[in-house]
């Protein structure tokens, strides 16, 4: 009897569960189909939306009106943009385009975005709460080049999400060409190194003529703004910061006093050497591996008796840079050494420039 | 130009109907591709007299897509390759291989045009 009824909840709910099971399935199956009937409706949309687009574009105005085809497509897609669905799909259509394409379709097009309230909608979730929809917003903006909103972007500068930063930095910079950097001097957050990068990317189609006056630029207090103004000097070879650039050697953060040697070196700036040798012992290890290649580009015999301080002391990586610069400059100086050296490591070094050419 | 057939392989569907609306405003007969396997098929079924090709494409690229006509066909097909990667290696690649002209992305299609009917009139 006992075996009798446990058997017979144990079938029981077996055949609760195979209920359950078999429930899931259907249910997932009348998902599925729905998705692809969703899906099929969505790209059949997107073609009519595609073809609409192209008719609007290849469709000659009545003067400076719009002509009775384009005003139809006009109110057709005005009227969708009020679905979310249809919208996304409008906007995406829209995206794909603009990507590709430049010279008079973008003006078409981004008339067409005015006018069937696609740009109103894109203002709307400026307004968000949700900082991916603003980010989405600035991006779409900054895509199809709408310049008048420019106000309403600025107060996005510092806002608390990078990825919001990022596409109002983009904006301006893309926009603006290099008038747009001047919103940079208003940033009191962080720049990312992703986001120099991107900003560079952009600079780099830039002719360097334009570049504003960078003297100010290096007063900034926000270090990372600085960092990548230095690096924009870098690329664009701009030399006439030379005191400003100077004055930064007293920076008091390490990062920025080593971008600035680095700098330093790359435009082969020697009225920085005295400074630096002045107060090598107070430099970072980081800022004398970058001191040295500036020596290397710039050293004189005068600088023999500095280098030979650092042939049997200091770091391999000094040590090895300093005989290397020593055997360049003064070659007498360098044989002594040579022959007197008692330091393994030294030996070692000097065994390797003299066969190897120092490569 | 006119009665001219190309292949068009670039598998953004918008800016395929943009061109091939350009194109056959100009009298073109326009084959469009959404990735190189297509290409190829077209290639061979309609022996066009110029061949349009993006390059970053699913199946065969744009590149392969050159290769196959000049090494596999041994075709002389005028071949023009847009890329929206305007690097200097991807445009060397695309000259060694055998394509006659590059435009980088964004496209300007009254350049496209342009470009179109200099290299018809070659043929």
């Amino acid at each position: 009897m006992d075996t009798f009824w446990l058997e017979y909840i144990i079938w029981m709910i077996v055949a609760i569960l195979a209920l359950i099971i078999t429930f899931f399935i259907l249910m997932l199956k009348i998902l599925r189909y729905h998705n692809k009937l969703k899906d099929s409706k969505i790209l059949a949309y997107k073609n009519e939306t595609e073809h609409l687009l192209i008719e609007y574009i290849y469709s000659e105005k009545k003067g400076l009106n719009f002509s009775n085809c384009q005003l139809d497509i006009i109110k057709k897609i005005k009227n969708d943009v009020l679905n979310k669905q249809k919208r996304k799909v409008i906007t995406a259509v829209f995206v794909n385009l603009i990507q590709e394409v430049s010279g008079e379709l973008i003006d078409s097009m981004r008339e067409l975005y005015e006018e069937i309230g696609l740009l109103y909608c894109t203002e709307k979730n400026l307004e968000s709460n949700q900082s991916n929809l603003i980010a989405l917003a600035i991006r779409d903006l900054r895509r199809f080049k709408i310049k008048k909103v420019e106000k309403k972007i600025d107060k996005f500068i510092n806002h608390p999400r990078k990825e919001v930063r990022r596409e109002a930095h983009l904006y301006f910079i893309q926009l603006f060409k290099l008038k747009g950097l001047e919103n940079l001097k208003k940033l009191k957050l962080p720049l990312t190194e992703w986001d120099q990068i991107q900003l560079l990317n952009e600079l780099k189609n830039f002719n360097s003529l334009e570049l504003p006056d960078i003297s100010n630029w290096l007063k900034l207090e926000n270090d990372y703004v600085l960092i990548f103004i230095l690096n924009v000097i870098k690329i664009f070879n701009r030399i006439d910061a030379k005191e400003e650039l100077l004055d930064l050697l007293n920076h008091q953060n390490p990062d920025i006093r080593v971008k600035v040697i680095d700098l330093l070196d790359h435009f082969e700036i020697t009225e920085a050497n005295p400074k630096l040798k002045e107060r090598y012992n107070n430099l970072t290890h980081k800022e004398k591996s970058v001191f040295f290649n500036l020596i290397e580009k710039t050293a004189t015999i005068e600088d023999t008796s500095f280098l030979k301080k650092f042939v049997y002391q200091e770091t391999f990586e000094i040590k090895f840079k300093a005989l290397k610069i020593l055997k360049g400059i003064n070659q007498k100086e360098y044989n002594l050494i040579s022959k007197e050296s008692r330091n393994i490591e030294s030996n070692e070094i000097i065994h390797f420039l003299n066969s190897s050419y120092g490569f | 130009m006119r009665g001219k057939n190309i292949v068009l392989a670039e598998d953004n569907s918008v800016l395929s109907l943009v061109l091939k609306f350009k194109l056959e405003k100009e009298g073109c007969k326009i084959f469009i591709a959404q990735n190189g396997k297509e290409a190829i098929e077209l290639i061979n079924k309609y022996q066009p007299d110029l061949i349009l090709t993006d390059v970053m494409m699913e199946f065969v690229s744009g590149l392969e897509l050159i290769s196959y006509v000049r090494n596999e066909l041994k075709k002389q097909t005028p071949i023009l390759v847009f890329s929206s990667s305007g690097q200097e290696e991807m445009i060397l690649n695309a000259f060694k291989l055998g394509a006659n002209d590059f435009m980088s992305k964004p496209l300007i299609p009254n350049e496209l045009v342009v470009r179109v009917k200099m290299l018809l009139l070659k043929i």
